[in-house]
């Protein structure tokens, strides 16, 4: 089955909502927010906790908490979605420090589905490195990963949420795609 | 969120390189030499999970319901927070207005003290003369119309309490001849040394104290024979003396003053007592130290007894010896001793009468009380700034008390909340590949 290019239709989607009017209501913005951040929050919540069960989980606790405060949401402070995404990173990061231990994720069904027939045994050797070099990476260097690349946020987005520059996320986001280049480059 | 980082410039390689994966994730052509960079974006966000269709199908649901949750305290959470707060802060503030009024009330009718606080005021001691007469009538008429009243007479009669005689009384003879010894040819005693002059014998433990108190008491015209009968009842309940009474009836009002005695050791109750007959508007106790002359009269008296009793053994020795002329002479010493005994006797138990009985002047006046017993417009004025002051009060020792303990709070908030903060960003710098 053909993978749907879903992170770019976040980006694209990102940049339009800016340009358009944040709508009035709590009820309906909310709405509106979890259509379209749903699946972006789980692939987050995913990417940084490497466990299934426990990206079901923080992604409810997000949505339940943007829920509860949905009415103290404060458009001078950012976006909605960077508003979403840092209640996110919170529940995330408290999941974190409660867990002990990682569970591998049980994607490998996921690698089978993703990989088209057309693609070859070279992209599933890069793609399996890229994979393990993801998995390597530290928890705040896959965060990062995280947030670009399975949320779809863009860098100003990322920094708000990590509480930095835009500038800063840009570079660190630059050491940890240069790290998985050349994990790539060696396993090719 | 944490502090912003100092900006710095982005190394132009780095930007170039940053473009290049944001035109790769959105499909758009690269530069060749940076393709493998797009495509690595791409490969990288198809690693993304996509949730379960039961998770997304539950997790929809609880977003349409509002992320409702469980049980009885949660709805009833729901309908309270749904509930504006203007619903709220009103009847809050009513039911604060109304513990505060319910305060200041029972604060009023709990102090029920004079406008004037008692204050001690000296009374000079009475000259041994003026103990030595009998306590006539107070003779403290002052109004043109001086009638007493017909009730206090008969229960004057009644009691066998002074007798009132046109505004005047007078102490019975009974009472005179239980505060003196009966002595013939009784000269008057000389004068009692002031306090002072002797000394205050300040190691002596037990002190001789004169008691005195003044009370005005304020009702109503016709309520001040009432409160003077009060006053009476008062005063035989703790076995004490109406020295002298006398009750004016008048244009202006009426009015009645009492002398009374009554025992130092139920002084307080029977003030109390006084106070409750009527509104209180002035009142003073005082006190005044009378060891020193009673040590000095006992001193006297010991002296007088062991002179008569030298005189009595020098007449013995006379009539052993038949000396009759010697006896003459030490018979008239022996009849000046014994005056001189008497009066030292006396001297020392009027001290001990003036300590045992304490001497409470009690005014009853209507002047004042009619306006006290009226509620007019500056009553109100001034309960009304009273009751603001006492609120004002209030609202200060609350922010005295809650203003440290909210700071507090807002301390232990901060410091939890930065912790928090620390404790996730600590999260994300465990060892690499957990």
């Amino acid at each position: 089955m053909e993978r749907l290019p879903a992170r770019s239709r976040g980006v694209t989607e990102t940049l339009a909502a800016a340009a358009t009017e944040i709508p009035g209501d709590a009820e309906a913005a909310f709405a509106d927010l979890y259509r379209q951040c749903r699946d972006d929050v789980y692939a987050y919540a995913a990417g940084l906790l490497r466990d299934r069960a426990a990206a079901e989980d923080v992604t409810a606790q997000a949505f339940e908490r943007a829920y509860r405060r949905r009415r103290s949401f404060d458009p001078r402070r950012g976006t909605r979605r960077t508003w979403l995404f840092g209640i996110a990173r919170n529940a995330a990061l408290d999941e974190l420090r409660r867990r002990r231990r990682n569970v591998a994720l049980a994607g490998e069904l996921e690698d089978v589905d993703a990989v088209a027939p057309d693609q070859g045994a070279e992209f599933a050797v890069r793609r399996a490195a890229l994979k393990l070099a993801i998995a390597s990476l530290a928890p705040r260097e896959r965060e990062l990963v995280a947030l670009k690349f399975f949320a779809g946020l863009t860098n100003s987005e990322i920094a708000a949420v990590i509480g930095t520059s835009e500038t800063n996320a840009g570079t660190k986001l630059h050491r940890v795609i240069e790290k998985l280049r050349r994990a790539c480059d060696e396993a090719a | 969120m944490r502090l912003r980082e100092p900006e710095m410039p982005l190394d132009p390689e780095v930007e170039r390189e940053l473009a290049a994966i944001e035109a790769g994730l959105a499909g758009l052509e690269v530069e060749p030499e940076l393709a493998d960079l797009a495509e690595l974006a791409r490969e990288a966000r198809g690693l993304g999970e996509t949730p379960g269709h039961g998770f997304a199908a539950r997790l929809d649901e609880r977003a349409a319901e509002g992320f409702a949750r469980e049980g009885h305290l949660e709805a009833l959470r729901v309908r309270l927070a749904a509930i504006p707060p203007r619903r709220v802060l009103a009847p809050a503030a009513a039911a604060a207005t109304l513990l505060v009024a319910v305060g200041v009330g029972i604060s009023e009718l709990g102090g029920g003290s004079s406008s004037g606080g008692p204050q001690a005021v000296p009374v000079e001691a009475p000259s041994a003369a003026q103990s030595a007469q009998p306590a006539q009538g107070g003779g403290k008429a002052n109004g043109p119309a001086a009638t007493s009243s017909d009730k206090l007479s008969a229960r004057a009669a009644g009691r066998g309490s002074p007798s009132f005689e046109s505004g005047s009384s007078r102490v019975p003879d009974q009472v005179l001849r239980n505060l003196r010894p009966v002595t013939p040819n009784f000269a008057p005693a000389p004068p009692v040394p002031a306090p002072g002059n002797s000394g205050l014998v300040p190691r002596r433990t037990n002190r001789v104290v004169e008691s005195n108190a003044q009370l005005t008491l304020g009702a109503a015209s016709d309520q001040v024979p009432d409160v003077a009968d009060g006053v009476i009842d008062v005063t035989h309940r703790y076995q004490g003396i109406v020295v002298s009474s006398q009750v004016t009836h008048g244009d202006t009002g009426a009015r009645a003053s009492f002398d009374l005695a009554i025992p130092s050791t139920r002084l307080p109750q029977a003030l109390a007592d006084l106070s409750d007959l009527a509104h209180v508007q002035s009142s003073s106790e005082g006190s005044i130290d009378i060891t020193a002359p009673t040590v000095a009269a006992q001193k006297r008296l010991a002296k007088a007894d062991a002179h008569l009793a030298s005189l009595r053994r020098k007449l013995a020795a006379a009539v052993a010896s038949g000396d009759t002329a010697r006896q003459a002479v030490l018979e008239r010493r022996i009849s000046a001793a014994r005056v001189d005994v008497a009066r030292a006797h006396s001297a020392l138990h009027d001290l001990r009468r003036r300590a045992g009985l304490a001497r409470v002047s009690v005014a009853v006046t209507s002047e004042g009380a009619g306006a006290a017993s009226s509620w007019t417009f500056g009553d109100a004025l001034h309960d009304a700034g009273r009751v603001l002051t006492v609120t004002a009060g209030v609202l200060l020792v609350t922010a005295a008390v809650a203003g440290p303990l909210a700071l507090l709070a807002l301390l232990a908030w901060l410091a939890a909340r930065s912790l928090r903060r620390w404790q996730r960003e600590r999260s994300l710098d465990a060892r690499t590949g957990e």
